[in-house]
C-alpha cells in the first residue's frame, strides 16, 4: 500500500505518495504500475524465502508459513503465547532477517534485483536504518552481558531480535525484555519513534525523516555561524526541494501532537501512566507491544478497559495512513467537493 | 582566534554581582546569630577577588560583540558563575558533596528548581535566602537573554523576535537602554509586588520574600520541604498562580503595558495560545481532582491552576505531591512539561511560540493537501512565517528530542527506572524542576540518585537553559577558527 495504492486516492493522496517516497531516487511517478508489480513479487519472493528458513531452521510448516507471513509484513502476529520464545535460536536468527528484510525500502529490493546491485547499500536510509540497528543491538547485548549476566551468544540474540522487532514495528519477541530493567525500557520506548525506511511495510517516523530533521538541525547549526550562507539540504547526494521538507515537518508535528493526544485519551479511560505513554507510541507506530506489566512483550492488550481498545484501535488505523489521509477526512471542504 | 577579553570582562562583572549577593544572606545570618555567616562572608571574597581581576584586568576595546564573543559569553556567563554559587554550598553546615553542590548550583542558576537538600525547614535562613536569589539572578538572567541576545543569534527560529529598530543607530541603543531599563525594573517591581501580597495574605516577611524571588524567575526553591503545601494557605496559593502565570509571560510586554499599550495582552497571539493552554490544563486537571479525590469544586480548580501553573512555566512548586496522581493528571502535566511559557519569558521548554509556529504550519500542509495549487500562507501574529524560521525551529524541536532521548537513555543505564529517567530527563531539559514517580517526584529530592546521574541532570538543565543550540555551537570546529 504504501507505494501503490495511495496515488489512487485522488485528492491528496498523490501528495502523500510524493512525500512518502519523498527520496528522489526512485522517480517511481510514472510507472507506477510496473514498480507495484515489482514490489509485488519481491514481498511474495521474501515471504516464500522466509518460510522456507523456518521450516528448515526446524519450526512445523504451519507455523513456518504463518510467521514468515507475519515477519515480512512487520505484523507480528505468532501462533505461539510465547511467541518466538518457543523455537530454537536458529529460527530467531531467521526471524531477525525476515524483520530487517520487512522494515527496509522494498523499491530498492527491485532496483537491486534490475538494475544496480549496490544500490541499496548506497542509499543513505539503508545505511542509518542498519546502524541504528546495529547500534543498539550491541549497547542492550553489553547491557544484557555485563549487567544481567546473560551468556554473551544469547545476549547477542536476544539484543538483535528485539532490537530489529522494535525498529522495524514488527512485535515479535524471543524473551521478555521487560525484565531487562529501565535502561531497556528507555531505549524501546525511544526506538518506538524511529521506526523503518520509507517505502517498507514498516510503521513510525522512518529513518528518511529523521535523516532530513537531522540535516535541518545541522543547517540550524551552521545558521547559527554563518546567518548568511546558503544551506542546501542533501539526501543522497540530490537536492530536497522545500515542500518535500515542508511536508515532513508537517509530519513529524501531527504525528507527535497525535501520540500526545491519544495518551492523554487513554489515561481519561483509565490507562495509568506508562502504560498509555508506551502504548499511544507502540500503537502509532504500528509496533504492537509497549512497556509495562500489561502491555509488555509477553503481556498481551487484553486487560485494558473496551473504551482504551478502541481507541488505541483508532490510532493504528492513524498510523498506518500516515496521518495525514485521515487528517484529511475531518476537513470540511474535502466533503463539500 | 576569537578575542575573549570582552567575554572575560563580563564573567568578571557577573562575578561581581554574584559576590555582592551573597552578603545579603551573610547579613540574615549575623542578624539570626549563625555560624554560617563566615561561610557566605569568605566566598564572597574569593568570588569578588576573581571577580575584579577579570572585570578589571580585561581592558576591553569598546568595540561592538561580535556572534561568537557572544555564544561564549552565553555559554561562560552561566557556567563560571555556578562553580562560585556552589560554595557555600560546600562549604556551609549542610557540608554538601562537590557534585550535589553543583547540581544544587546549577538548579539554582537556571532557574529549575530540583534540590538534594531535605530538611529545609530547618535550616539556616541564610541558606534558604541563597538558593532564593540564586533563582532570581538566574531567572534575571534567563530573561535578559531570551530578550536581548538569543533573537540576535536567531537561535531556534528566536528571530522573530528581533526587536525592530527604527532610525539612526544612536536612537536604536537608546531604545535598547529604554527598554533594558524597563524589563529590569517590571522584574523587580514584580518580584516586590508577590512580596508585598504574599505578606498580606499571611505569610511570614521572610517566606513571602523568598517565594517571590522564587515564583517569578520560574525556579521553584521553596523554604519547606513541602513546598508550598506547607502553608496551607488558599490566598497565599492564588497570589502564587499570578505571580508563575506573570513569569510566562513574554518581558516586553510589561514595557509595553508601561507605555500604556493595555490593547498588546490580547493582540499577542502567543500569549492567548498560552492562556488557553493553561486554562485547558487546569480544566481537565481540576475535573480530574474533583472527581477521584473527591476535593471541593474551588479547592480542585485552585489546586489544579497553581499546578499546571508551576509546571507548564518550570517553576516547580506544588501544594500536593502530584506524582502519585492517577495517569491522566500526570500524563497531561508530562505533555505541558514539555510546551514552556512564552519566549522572551523566564519559563523553560520548547516554548508556546515555537509549537504554535510548527501547528500553523501543519494546519497549512492539511490545507495544501485539499488544494493543491492554492497559495496557502502560515502566518504568526499577522506575520509570515520565514521558511528558515519554520526550518530552524523543526532543527530545534528536533535537537530538543534527541537531547530528551540521550538524556534519558542515559539516565536509565546508569541504573534508574523508567518513569524517573524519563521525566528526569523531560525535567531537566525543560528546568522545571521535580519529576515524576517516588524517587524524585514533588515530595522527594534528588539526593538518592548516583553523582553521575546528578551531573547529567545539570548539564541537561544548562543545555535546555540555553535552548541547547547556544552550546552545540561551540562545538563546531569553525567555531573556533579565524
Amino acid at each position: 500500500m504504501a507505494v501503490a495504492i495511495l496515488p489512487a486516492l485522488r485528492i491528496g493522496g498523490m501528495q502523500v505518495f510524493r512525500m512518502e517516497t519523498s527520496d528522489k531516487t526512485e522517480r517511481v511517478g510514472p510507472r507506477i504500475a510496473q514498480v507495484a508489480g515489482g514490489i509485488g513479487l519481491v514481498y511474495a519472493a521474501f515471504t516464500a524465502l522466509t518460510a522456507l528458513g523456518f521450516w528448515i531452521a526446524g519450526m512445523g510448516r504451519f507455523d513456518a508459513i504463518c510467521h514468515a507471513l507475519s515477519a515480512v509484513s512487520t505484523g507480528g502476529f505468532s501462533t505461539s503465547d510465547l511467541r518466538l520464545a518457543h523455537w530454537n535460536a536458529d529460527v530467531q536468527w531467521v526471524a531477525v532477517a525476515a524483520m530487517l528484510v520487512g522494515g527496509s525500502s522494498l523499491v530498492l529490493w527491485t532496483g537491486a534485483g534490475r538494475a544496480a546491485r549496490t544500490s541499496l547499500f548506497k542509499d543513505a536510509q539503508t545505511r542509518w536504518y542498519l546502524m541504528f540497528v546495529g547500534g543498539f543491538s550491541g549497547l542492550l547485548a553489553l547491557w544484557q552481558w555485563t549487567v544481567n549476566d546473560m551468556p554473551p551468544a544469547a545476549a547477542v540474540r536476544h539484543a538483535a531480535f528485539s532490537v530489529t522487532s522494535i525498529v522495524s514495528t514488527t512485535g515479535f519477541a524471543s524473551t521478555d525484555w521487560s525484565a531487562w530493567g529501565g535502561f531497556a525500557h528507555v531505549v524501546f520506548f525511544i526506538l518506538l519513534f524511529i521506526g523503518g525506511c520509507t517505502g517498507s511495510a514498516a510503521g513510525g517516523i522512518k529513518i528518511l525523516r529523521w535523516d532530513l530533521l537531522f540535516a535541518l538541525a545541522s543547517a540550524h547549526i551552521g545558521r547559527l555561524l554563518y546567518p548568511h550562507g546558503v544551506y542546501v539540504i542533501r539526501y543522497n547526494n540530490d537536492m530536497v526541494a522545500p515542500a518535500i521538507l515542508d511536508s515532513v515537518l508537517g509530519f513529524v508535528v501531527l504525528y507527535f501532537l497525535t501520540f500526545a493526544v491519544f495518551s492523554v485519551t487513554l489515561t481519561v479511560v483509565g490507562v495509568d501512566f506508562v502504560t498509555a505513554l508506551s502504548g499511544s507510541a507502540a500503537a502509532l507506530a504500528n509496533a504492537g507491544p509497549g512497556i509495562g506489566d500489561v502491555i509488555g512483550p509477553m503481556g498481551s492488550y487484553r486487560p485494558l478497559p473496551d473504551a482504551a481498545k478502541w481507541i488505541l484501535a483508532l490510532e493504528m488505523m492513524i498510523g498506518r495512513l500516515e496521518l495525514f489521509i485521515v487528517a484529511v477526512l475531518f476537513s470540511r471542504s474535502y466533503w463539500r467537493e | 582566534m576569537i578575542d575573549v577579553r570582552p567575554v572575560l570582562r563580563l564573567i568578571g562583572q557577573l562575578l561581581c554581582a554574584l559576590a555582592a549577593a551573597m552578603l545579603l544572606p551573610a547579613a540574615l545570618d549575623v542578624h539570626d546569630g549563625q555560624a554560617e555567616a563566615r561561610v557566605f562572608v569568605v566566598s564572597a571574597g574569593v568570588t569578588l577577588f576573581f571577580g575584579l581581576a577579570l572585570a578589571l584586568g580585561m581592558n576591553a576595546p569598546g568595540r561592538g560583540w561580535t556572534t561568537r564573543q557572544m555564544y561564549l559569553a552565553v555559554v561562560f556567563g552561566w557556567l563560571v558563575p555556578v562553580l562560585f554559587a556552589a560554595l557555600p554550598f560546600i562549604f556551609g553546615p549542610l557540608a554538601l558533596s562537590v557534585p550535589d553542590a553543583l547540581f544544587e548550583a546549577v538548579s539554582g542558576l537556571t532557574a529549575s528548581g530540583a534540590t538534594v537538600i531535605s530538611g529545609l525547614d530547618h535550616a539556616p535562613r541564610g541558606l534558604l535566602l541563597w538558593r532564593a536569589l540564586l533563582n532570581w539572578l538566574g531567572g534575571l538572567g534567563v530573561i535578559a537573554m531570551a530578550v536581548a541576545v538569543l533573537p540576535l543569534l536567531a537561535v531556534g527560529g528566536m528571530q522573530m523576535f528581533r526587536l525592530e529598530m527604527p532610525g539612526s543607530a544612536e536612537r536604536a541603543i537608546a531604545r535598547g537602554r529604554r527598554i533594558a531599563r524597563a524589563v529590569f525594573f517590571a522584574y523587580v517591581g514584580l518580584t516586590l509586588l508577590l512580596a508585598l501580597g504574599l505578606w498580606r495574605v499571611g505569610l511570614g516577611g521572610f517566606d513571602a520574600l523568598a517565594h517571590a524571588l522564587s515564583t517569578l524567575s520560574s525556579g521553584g526553591f521553596s523554604t519547606s520541604d513541602a513546598s508550598v503545601g506547607h502553608f496551607h494557605n488558599p490566598d497565599a496559593e492564588i497570589v502564587l498562580i499570578l505571580g508563575m502565570v506573570a513569569n510566562g509571560l513574554p518581558f516586553l510586554l510589561f514595557y509595553r503595558l508601561l507605555r500604556g499599550e493595555g490593547g498588546a495582552v490580547f493582540a499577542d497571539s502567543q500569549i492567548r495560545w498560552y492562556l488557553s493552554l493553561l486554562g485547558l490544563g487546569t480544566l481537565g486537571i481540576s475535573a480530574w481532582l474533583w472527581i477521584s479525590l473527591d476535593l471541593l469544586p474551588s479547592d480542585a480548580v485552585r489546586h489544579g491552576a497553581f499546578t499546571v501553573a508551576s509546571v507548564m512555566t518550570g517553576t516547580g512548586f506544588y501544594t500536593l505531591p502530584y506524582g502519585g496522581w492517577g495517569g491522566m493528571p500526570v500524563m497531561i502535566l508530562f505533555f505541558l512539561a514539555f510546551v514552556g511559557g512564552c519566549a522572551g519569558s523566564a519559563s523553560g521548554g520548547l516554548k508556546v511560540f515555537r509549537l504554535q509556529c510548527l501547528f500553523t504550519d501543519a494546519v497549512m500542509q492539511l490545507r495544501r493537501l485539499l488544494r493543491p495549487n492554492a497559495v496557502l500562507i502560515a502566518s504568526f501574529n499577522g506575520r509570515t512565517i520565514p521558511e528558515d524560521v519554520l526550518e530552524s525551529v523543526m532543527g530545534f524541536l528536533f535537537v530538543y528530542a534527541l537531547a530528551f532521548a540521550l538524556l534519558a537513555m542515559a539516565l536509565a543505564f546508569l541504573g534508574l527506572d523508567f518513569v524517573t529517567a524519563v521525566s528526569g530527563a523531560a525535567s531537566a531539559l525543560a528546568n522545571l524542576g521535580p519529576g515524576l514517580g517516588g524517587t524524585i517526584g514533588p515530595g522527594a529530592t534528588y539526593a538518592a540518585l548516583p553523582d553521575a546521574a546528578k551531573m547529567l541532570l545539570a548539564a541537561g538543565m544548562l543545555f535546555g537553559r540555553l535552548e541547547i543550540f547556544t552550546i552545540l555551537v561551540l562545538f563546531v570546529p569553525t567555531f573556533w577558527r579565524q
